[in-house]
């Protein structure tokens, strides 16, 4: 059976019925809407009323829970009164028919048309920001938790971007200390090619601040460690051209490691807990080398990189990566159209936590990738998770905080304020994921993995309260 | 000592050493001198339990040294060393 619509000639049931539909009765002290008075009532039914709808075949049904809409005489120049319910020539009505009647197209030599099934269309890039940083605490149901004090005290947040301007996060009242100084880090052809080190919190404010902005809106207490792993250069008309390597990536972890476990943490003086934030990738496969190449990234656990990441998990960091943004409703340009196994290398890993982009509604960001990751990396179940994106926040450059670039930050935030509660040495990596995955609202209904939003969206308060803090 | 990369035509292997092993190491194991590997880039620790580093080292002159390049016992690589961008 197909949903369909037809046109039917003024008649007395049809202009009773949009009558009634036109002229609702609204209760003014609750809002109800009476709804018998909304067409629903039996001796106003199109289907026992109308001459036309006795004269259709028995298998077509109407459909009474939907008024007449009366159309005038179907010309656009027509005016208002035209469309009067008692000056409305004809009228669209709503039917069931069975699927060869949808195909031939006419009954009693009318015209049927399709009503098919219309939905919102997701965020696309260049959309405008929907909501703002008190939307996404709301969506994640932070309040709770911060108020129990796990704000992501002892815990740094790594970011590996494109560097972070600490002068504007305190711009937005961020406190001075939100960056660690104390820890720099430059990609050494840079301090070669440049004769200088750009100190930690000291680049332009790009896109590397607005990861730091948006992880601390879960974690306001946590510190982040500037890692400068991508170039942020000036482009023509004033855009941005980012642009790294992979080795870059890999000398950056390399490094961090190595200070995490002799000078800054854990258990130090410092911190108790490392988060590590990715919110890049690799947009096409042409990027890498050709299948089957036994050196390949994205599909490959033994690439030296992807075993660094399995290195750095298996100390309990919690590393966090974005799922891409080559999804399927409207990709990046950067995708090329490629939007199957979009989710690829370090970000497909095993033991990372993979993160697609709703927006502050819960709704769908249709740039957002989806799963099935790409075939090889361990996973099938990618994203893990969803968090908010697309918001007003750290109003870089005056665009909203966009991408699954800031759903990524999101996430490592509310990983680091769990952190606080929950330190490293006392929780697996792979247990505190698994905290997250099993609290989502989705999987407490009872709802599998899907690949828009892997197991649903964060909920901290849940995952809170799931781990005993 | 700097060389710029226009130089070279890096490429990004792995190498398994001793535990505070030096780039130099890496070279001999490699077989090329120091001058065919990426100092700026120098010795990345990949996986410190079992001693494997990273390093760049001119494909031409490892091509040389190593004819069998097909992932030999001396080095794993050559491994991609992809673009990445943000999201």
């Amino acid at each position: 059976m197909r949903r369909v619509l037809i046109v039917m000639e003024n008649e007395d049931a049809l202009v009773e019925s949009a009558s009634d539909s036109a002229s609702l009765q609204v209760d003014d002290e609750t809002g109800d809407i009476d709804v018998e008075a909304y067409g629903y009532e039996s001796t106003r039914s199109i289907a026992s009323a109308s001459k036309q709808a006795a004269e259709l075949p028995a298998n077509m049904m109407i459909d009474d829970t939907y008024p007449a809409v009366p159309i005038g005489d179907g010309k656009s120049d027509q005016g208002f009164a035209a469309v009067e319910p008692s000056e409305s020539a004809n009228f669209v009505v709503r039917a069931v028919v069975p699927e060869e009647i949808a195909m031939e197209g006419y009954v009693n030599g009318k015209p049927v048309y399709s009503d098919i099934d219309i939905a919102a269309f997701p965020i696309c890039p260049g959309d405008p920001a929907h909501g703002d940083a008190d939307d996404v605490r709301t969506l994640h149901n932070m309040a709770a938790v911060h108020a129990r004090g796990h704000r992501g005290d002892r815990v740094a947040v790594a970011i590996m971007d494109t560097g972070i301007s600490a002068a504007h996060l305190t711009g937005l009242g961020l406190p001075n200390s939100a960056v660690d100084r104390s820890v720099l880090w430059n990609p050494i052809e840079m301090i070669v090619r440049q004769g200088r080190a750009i100190p930690a919190g000291g680049h332009p404010a790009g896109h590397g601040t607005m990861c730091a902005f948006d992880a601390l809106i879960a974690a306001p207490e946590a510190r982040l460690l500037d890692y400068p792993i991508i170039s942020q250069m000036g482009g023509a008309g004033g855009s941005s051209i980012m642009a790294g390597a992979l080795s870059d990536a890999l000398k950056a972890y390399s490094d961090l490691e190595a200070f995490w476990s002799v000078s800054f943490g854990p258990n130090r003086q410092n911190y108790d807990s490392l988060v590590v934030n990715n919110s890049w990738g690799v947009y096409h496969p042409d990027w890498d080398f050709a299948e089957g190449h036994p050196g390949r990234y994205i599909d490959n656990p033994d690439h030296p990189f992807n075993q660094r990441v399995a290195s750095l998990a298996a100390r309990n960091v919690d590393i966090v990566f974005a799922a891409g943004n080559c999804g399927s409703e409207c990709p990046a340009s950067k995708c090329h159209g490629v939007v199957t196994h979009s989710i690829r290398g370090a970000n497909a890993h095993h033991d990372v936590l993979t993160l697609a982009g709703v927006d502050v509604s819960g709704g769908r960001i249709g740039y957002s990738s989806e799963g099935p990751p790409i075939p090889g990396m361990g996973a099938d179940e990618k994203p893990d998770l969803a968090c908010a994106t697309h918001f007003q926040g750290s109003n870089v450059g005056g665009f909203p905080d966009s991408g699954t670039s800031a759903a990524c930050p999101v996430a490592a935030g509310c990983v680091a304020a769990l952190r606080s509660g929950m330190p490293q040495n006392t929780l697996a990596s792979s247990a505190m994921f698994d905290a997250l995955r099993q609290t989502t609202q989705e999987a407490q209904a009872g709802s599998d993995w899907n690949p828009q939003n892997g197991f649903g969206i964060v909920d901290m308060d849940a995952a809170a309260n799931h781990l005993g803090i | 000592m700097t060389m710029c990369k226009a130089e070279h035509d890096w490429m990004l292997v792995t190498v398994k050493l001793a535990a505070n092993a030096e780039l130099s190491h890496a070279a001999a194991k490699l077989g090329v001198s120091m001058e065919n590997l990426d100092p700026v880039y120098g010795l990345v620790t990949v996986d410190i339990e079992h001693h494997v580093f990273a390093c760049r080292v001119d494909a031409a002159a490892l091509a040389k040294a190593l004819p069998d390049q097909d992932y030999s016992r001396e080095f794993k690589g050559p491994f991609s060393d992809s673009r990445i961008d943000t999201f």
